[in-house]
């Protein structure tokens, strides 16, 4: 039964990528595996099969550090309250980088349209404390309000 | 050019049910005044029409009850919408559709009666520590241990019936699909299936 729910949710991730599911993983019951090794290999399977892989929970997000509380900020995923602590960015500045789409470098923040040579200035003043990580979804959908209040 | 979509009719089906995959049962709102979306806006390009969605409330957490009472939520939305169009005008008739994504239900910073969360909480049920260890482990509960943040599609199509020359305003009719709420991975989402009307302004 829970094996069962499993093969769902691997055919669901299947879905999820617009093929229609094929081939379904195999669901042998076998006492003495467990549930994680199913999930690994029914994923080798899927994935063979339709390249879509049921993802892992992140446990130790690597860009922790850079959403606020260190010295470097990421402009891609930090909510935009973590540039209060710049003097001119917030909220103007702040608002427009957060408002806009994923940078592939630091230097790409300089071609948000609508900048103006003020702004440029404030950004120019800043830019050393600024990284440009991979965006992550749950962090990106979050920038403008992640709903914690202080 | 701003849009506003009022969902008239809302029908969900169980997606992933090996006995009827397209078979969609009348819910319920369950949810006051969250089946419209307002104030969306975005840019329109050249011919054929094609709408890119960029911002607005595009988004409403919505739950619906089916019948026997099961309660389905879905975030009903039409993020990153890009709709192309039939034609090089709006006319009565003109028909555009497109696809969206619908983020996670519940955002990262969401925790579950165990305290389990995405971008925060737990990794595991801290009130059964008898299963952190030894034989069975927890991976009984590997799914609801296990947040992700689970982005799927959604499509929609637009009809146009009636268009206003003078105010530049259009009106008609859309039909949407799009998956519930999976419960950050831990559930198999059903499909939505959304009709309803739509107005839209451009400028």
């Amino acid at each position: 039964m829970k094996l069962a729910v499993l093969a769902l949710l691997i055919t669901a991730a299947s879905a999820f990528t617009g093929v229609a599911p094929a081939a379904k993983p195999s669901t042998q019951l076998n006492a003495a595996d467990s549930r994680r090794a199913f999930l690994t290999s029914a994923a080798g399977a899927a994935a063979a099969v339709v390249g879509a892989a049921p993802a892992f929970a992140i446990r130790d997000y690597e860009g922790l550090g850079y959403l606020g509380g260190g010295s470097q900020v990421d402009v891609n995923n930090a909510n935009v309250r973590a540039y209060l602590k710049m003097p001119g960015m917030y909220p103007a500045v702040a608002g427009k980088i957060v408002s806009n789409g994923p940078y592939s470098s630091v230097g790409d923040i300089y071609n948000i349209a609508g900048l103006t040579s003020r702004e440029k200035d404030v950004l120019k003043k800043y830019e050393s404390k600024f990284v440009a990580l991979k965006p992550s979804a749950d962090y990106v959908i979050d920038r403008i309000n992640n709903g914690l209040y202080r | 050019m701003k849009f506003l979509l009022v969902a008239t009719i809302l029908a969900t089906c169980d997606a992933f049910s090996p006995v009827a995959p397209s078979f969609f049962v009348t819910s319920k709102v369950m949810t006051r005044q969250t089946y419209t979306l307002d104030g969306i806006e975005g840019d329109l390009s050249g011919s054929p029409i094609t709408f890119s969605e960029k911002e607005g409330i595009d988004y409403a957490a919505t739950t619906v009850q089916m019948p026997g009472g099961e309660r389905v939520p879905f975030l009903f939305t039409v993020k990153n919408l890009v709709a192309k169009g039939n034609g090089p005008a709006f006319k009565p008739g003109f028909q555009m559709g497109g696809a969206f994504k619908t983020p996670s239900y519940r955002t990262g910073l969401f925790l579950d009666p165990k305290g389990r969360g995405g971008t925060t909480g737990y990794d595991m049920a801290v009130a059964l520590p008898g299963l952190q260890s030894g034989v069975n482990g927890d991976d009984d509960l590997f799914l609801e241990n296990n947040k992700t943040f689970d982005i799927t599609d959604g499509k929609i199509e637009f009809e146009v019936n009636k268009v206003n020359n003078e105010e530049q305003e259009i009106g008609g009719v859309f039909v949407a699909t799009q998956l519930s709420d999976t419960d950050m991975g831990s559930k198999v989402p059903k499909k939505i299936l959304t009709k309803g009307i739509f107005y839209a302004r451009v400028d």
